[in-house]
């Protein structure tokens, strides 16, 4: 019996020593498994309590809705065995998870006693702080800030992760962006140091956007390169509509054209047809920095491709009336006043036919 | 506390009150710090911040700071916010002078004899004590109601769609019409498959000429391009009610950029920016439950349609939920085709973004919780803990009062009469704010889950009734109490407190199970749940 409580307590701390990041994801429920035999074996509360906090911890990672359950079934087992700092820990990641369900009432209505059990408890203040972040209460910056300075275990780091996020965005609510870029970096770099590129993309892509809307489009670019590089599909479509977007706006035509041209690839795939009508728009605009002409015929020719799969390409049609609407503000140039008064002007089906 | 006494009190209060307009801050004063702040020479000395927030407050001077502080981003987004808080001051004093009339008309309603929500075209009753006291009548013309066209839809639109969408709409113009028959032929579409299916803002996007702007002024931005709300309203939505990060990170970068190219490159780019947001939270939430909150969500005119058609309802004696949403899409939809079916319940985290999607479309008001009669440790009754205070300064004055109190006041019931008009007050703003829920969701949904819809609103507007009356009987029992002695009457205002804040919470589940009710009921129309 005795052998069957220790292979259960080796099990509980290599469950507790492993971060919960993508990699470990699946070693981590192979090794949830081996412990609910090993408990069903040899029962022991105290260790059913962590087991069931770190498989909460995986769900909520996994954005799986149980959760929720699993952490309330954690704080319950918790109180009846009368340890006060699992039950309220337990009960702020239940609060977390409320929060992150759109349970925000539930969260609400379970945060106040949770939050002032855990006052009490040093360990569980990062846990705390992001439960307070989750629900976006007043503090949460504060308590974040104070409790992320605190150096933890490894096994913390993915809710150190989580808590460098939420950091990141309680101070760009706050418009203190500079502070909100460290937060994120320090994200990015825990999401690297294990090796999960996935959620380093998504973080380099949060952190290339707050820095977007900063204004300092320079210092998002190389962040938007690395998605575009590795991340995933609807990662990588946006980073390169952004990308080609900022190329455009430094008139960089040979950055911006074969961008477009590979997100326009994407999108068509995707069948996303706005985002089909941002990259053709890209590609045409960048043919047209250095061929006038080219512009319309690029968008002609990318509204003939969506309209054959029976997508109308209303944005398309719109940039190509824009194009129109160019061209008869030129009044003053001798050349191009007949169009207007002519209407249907031989210069312009010229120009169509030439394009088309 | 004897009459004296009491009278002495009030006249020391009114003293006060008129006192008070001397150390009222002058408004010019104000002003001109306000300017030097925030001027374009900004002073922001310390002498002008404490001079300026003993005017105004800490919490307003922080925020003219911030403001300030803020100017050193992008210029764009400064005005953007300015503008937002503008509306949202205009919006909001809209919003009372609205909520005060509905308030008004479903009191009166309560207070008419078997008040049941099938209101009469007769005369007298809610309607009457409303007209009498907004000046209305039954010839009035109601507020203006202009409802935006609906969405297309991809998934509505198997036949012959996209044919009317090659005609521009270009008037006499020549012109335009030669891109027509340069178009390359459409081929009929497909059932929607990959990120096809998520058709939010892609159907407010096929009027081809509403985003044919080519050298957009930032003062056209005003003008609220259409493209460009639906973009920036998706934005709100997400940035707010997102459960993934990256996508609230996107939402918030929704929005015109300054010195942007021509608007359809904006609305494409926003546009896609958005969709794609959506692709990302999909990760997490269950696709049809996304893309049908974030339809619901763009369904803005929903509130004031509905606040516009209570109104019309408030006239006519009819002032509930049924029968303004009947009013509101009366005319807008083809007659009902078949019903939805109904599905298994929406996972939680659906019901989450859904929920937050109507709260985002209603934006309803909070629900006060009823307040309590203040007692004194000495077992005293007394208004509330300021005069209380008062009374206390009295009593080292002048000694105490030359008999105690014995038995209960009218006056001292007011702040439970009080809660009572409020909350009734709140079931008829209620009332108002199921039926924009309710048109929310079949505009986003459509015509087969009207009945549905219909239906709860009826089942919703039977509860609030029901509130309301408790709320009212229980306001006749508080009144039948004054001129009994205090200790008898204790256990009644007891009993009346807990009733009250009973019914208050049941008006917030009532609220909040009819949201979540009409979210699940739009989502059955997208076979999602």
């Amino acid at each position: 019996m005795s052998q069957a409580v220790s292979h259960a307590t080796t099990l509980t701390s290599a469950l507790e020593a492993l971060p919960p990041f993508g990699p470990a994801l699946a070693e981590l429920g192979a090794l949830d498994a081996a412990l609910v035999q090993a408990l069903g074996r040899a029962p022991d509360a105290p260790l059913a309590v962590r087991a069931l906090i770190r498989r909460g911890e995986r769900q909520l990672v996994l954005g799986q809705e149980e959760a929720a359950a699993t952490f309330a079934e954690a704080a319950r087992r918790a109180m009846a065995l009368g340890d006060a700092e699992r039950d309220a820990h337990a009960r702020l990641w239940c609060v977390r998870a409320l929060a992150e369900l759109g349970s925000a009432a539930d969260a609400r209505a379970l945060m106040e006693r949770a939050d002032r059990d855990a006052e009490h408890f040093p360990a569980i203040q990062l846990t705390r702080g992001l439960a307070r972040a989750a629900l976006r209460a007043e503090g949460a910056t504060s308590s974040l800030q104070h409790a992320l300075t605190e150096p933890g275990p490894v096994s913390r780091r993915r809710e150190e992760h989580d808590g460098w996020l939420a950091l990141g965005e309680a101070l760009e609510r706050d418009a203190r962006w500079r502070e909100a870029d460290s937060a994120y970096a320090r994200a990015q770099a825990l999401a690297h140091s294990a090796q999960d590129a996935a959620l380093a993309a998504r973080v380099a892509l949060i952190r290339a956007l707050s820095l977007l809307r900063h204004g300092l489009p320079r210092q998002a670019a190389p962040l938007l390169n690395a998605v575009w590089i590795e991340g995933e599909p609807a990662l990588r479509l946006t980073a390169g509509l952004l990308l080609s977007g900022l190329a455009l706006a430094e008139g960089d035509a040979r950055a911006a054209g074969p961008l477009a041209a590979s997100c326009q690839a994407l999108a068509l795939e995707r069948r996303s047809w706005l985002a089909y009508a941002s990259a053709s728009i890209d590609l045409a605009m960048a043919r047209g920095l250095e061929d006038p002409e080219a512009e319309a015929a690029t968008l002609l020719e990318s509204l003939a491709r969506c309209r054959a799969l029976g997508e109308p390409g209303a944005l398309l049609q719109s940039r190509l009336l824009e194009l129109r609407g160019q061209r008869r503000q030129r009044p003053e140039e001798p050349e191009a006043a007949p169009v207007v008064d002519e209407g249907v002007g031989g210069a312009v089906e010229e120009d169509d036919e030439g394009v088309g | 506390m004897s009459n004296t006494s009491r009278q002495a009190r009030r006249e020391l209060v009114a003293e006060l009150q008129k006192k008070a307009p001397e150390v009222v801050p002058d408004k010019k004063t104000a002003q001109e710090l306000q300017q030097e702040i925030q001027g374009p020479d900004s002073q922001v000395s310390p002498e002008n911040a404490r001079a300026l927030a003993s005017q105004v407050g800490n919490a307003a001077l922080a925020k003219m700071l911030r403001d300030v502080g803020r100017q050193e981003g992008p210029a764009i987004e400064v005005e953007q916010v300015e503008e937002q808080e503008q509306e949202e001051e205009q919006e909001q004093e809209e919003d009372e002078g609205w909520d005060e009339g509905l308030e008004a008309a479903f009191s009166s309603s309560m207070s008419a004899p078997q008040s049941s929500g099938q209101g009469t075209e007769a005369g007298g009753g809610a309607g009457a004590d409303y007209d009498q006291q907004y000046g209305g009548d039954d010839d009035a013309e109601p507020p203006p109601v202009n409802p935006k066209r609906r969405a297309f839809r991809r998934a509505h639109a198997q036949t012959g769609f996209g044919m009317a969408q090659d005609k521009l709409k270009t008037d006499d113009d020549d012109e335009e019409t030669i891109y027509l028959d340069e178009l390359p032929p459409l081929n009929h579409p497909e059932a929607p498959q990959g990120d096809e299916r998520f058709d939010a803002v892609w159907g407010w996007l096929q009027e081809p000429v509403e985003h044919a702007d080519w050298d957009p002024e930032p003062e056209d931005l005003t003008l609220a391009p259409e493209g460009l709300v639906v973009v920036m309203e998706l934005g709100q939505f997400l940035s707010a009610a997102a459960q993934d990060p990256l996508t609230r990170a996107l939402g918030r970068l929704l929005g015109p950029t300054a010195g942007g190219p021509g608007l359809a490159t904006q609305v494409a780019r926003g546009g896609a920016l958005g969709t794609l947001a959506m692709v990302i939270e999909a990760e997490r939430v269950e696709l049809p439950a996304v893309n049908q909150a974030a339809t619901i969500a763009l369904e803005r005119d929903a509130r004031r349609q509905g606040r516009a058609a209570a109104h019309i309802c408030a006239q006519r004696s009819r002032l509930a939920a049924h029968f303004i949403f009947d009013e509101a899409v009366r005319g807008e939809l083809p007659p009902t085709p078949g019903r939805a079916s109904r599905g298994p319940a929406p996972g939680r985290r659906a019901q989450g973004l859904l929920d937050a999607a109507i709260d985002h479309v209603v934006k309803p008001w909070p629900v006060r919780p009823p307040r309590s009669m203040a007692r004194t440790h000495s077992g005293d009754l007394t208004i509330d803990a300021q005069t209380a205070a008062f009374d206390a300064v009295f009593a080292e004055l002048i000694g105490p009062g030359d008999e105690l109190l014995t038995h209960l006041e009218p006056d001292q019931l007011q702040p439970l009469i009080d809660s009572i008009e409020t909350l009734v007050g709140s079931a008829g703003r209620a009332q108002a704010e199921a039926a924009c829920a309710a048109i929310a969701a079949l505009r986003a949904a459509g015509a087969p889950v009207q009945t549905r819809l219909r239906a709860i609103l009826r089942a919703v507007d039977e509860e609030l009734r029901e509130i309301a009356r408790e709320s009212i009987r229980v306001g006749r029992r508080l009144e039948n109490l004054v001129g009994e002695p205090m200790d008898d009457a204790e256990p009644s205002l007891h009993d009346a407190e807990a009733a009250l804040r009973r019914w208050s919470e049941r008006l917030l589940l009532v609220r909040e199970s009819c949201f979540g009710a009409v979210g699940r009921v739009a989502l059955t129309a997208t076979g999602g749940a």
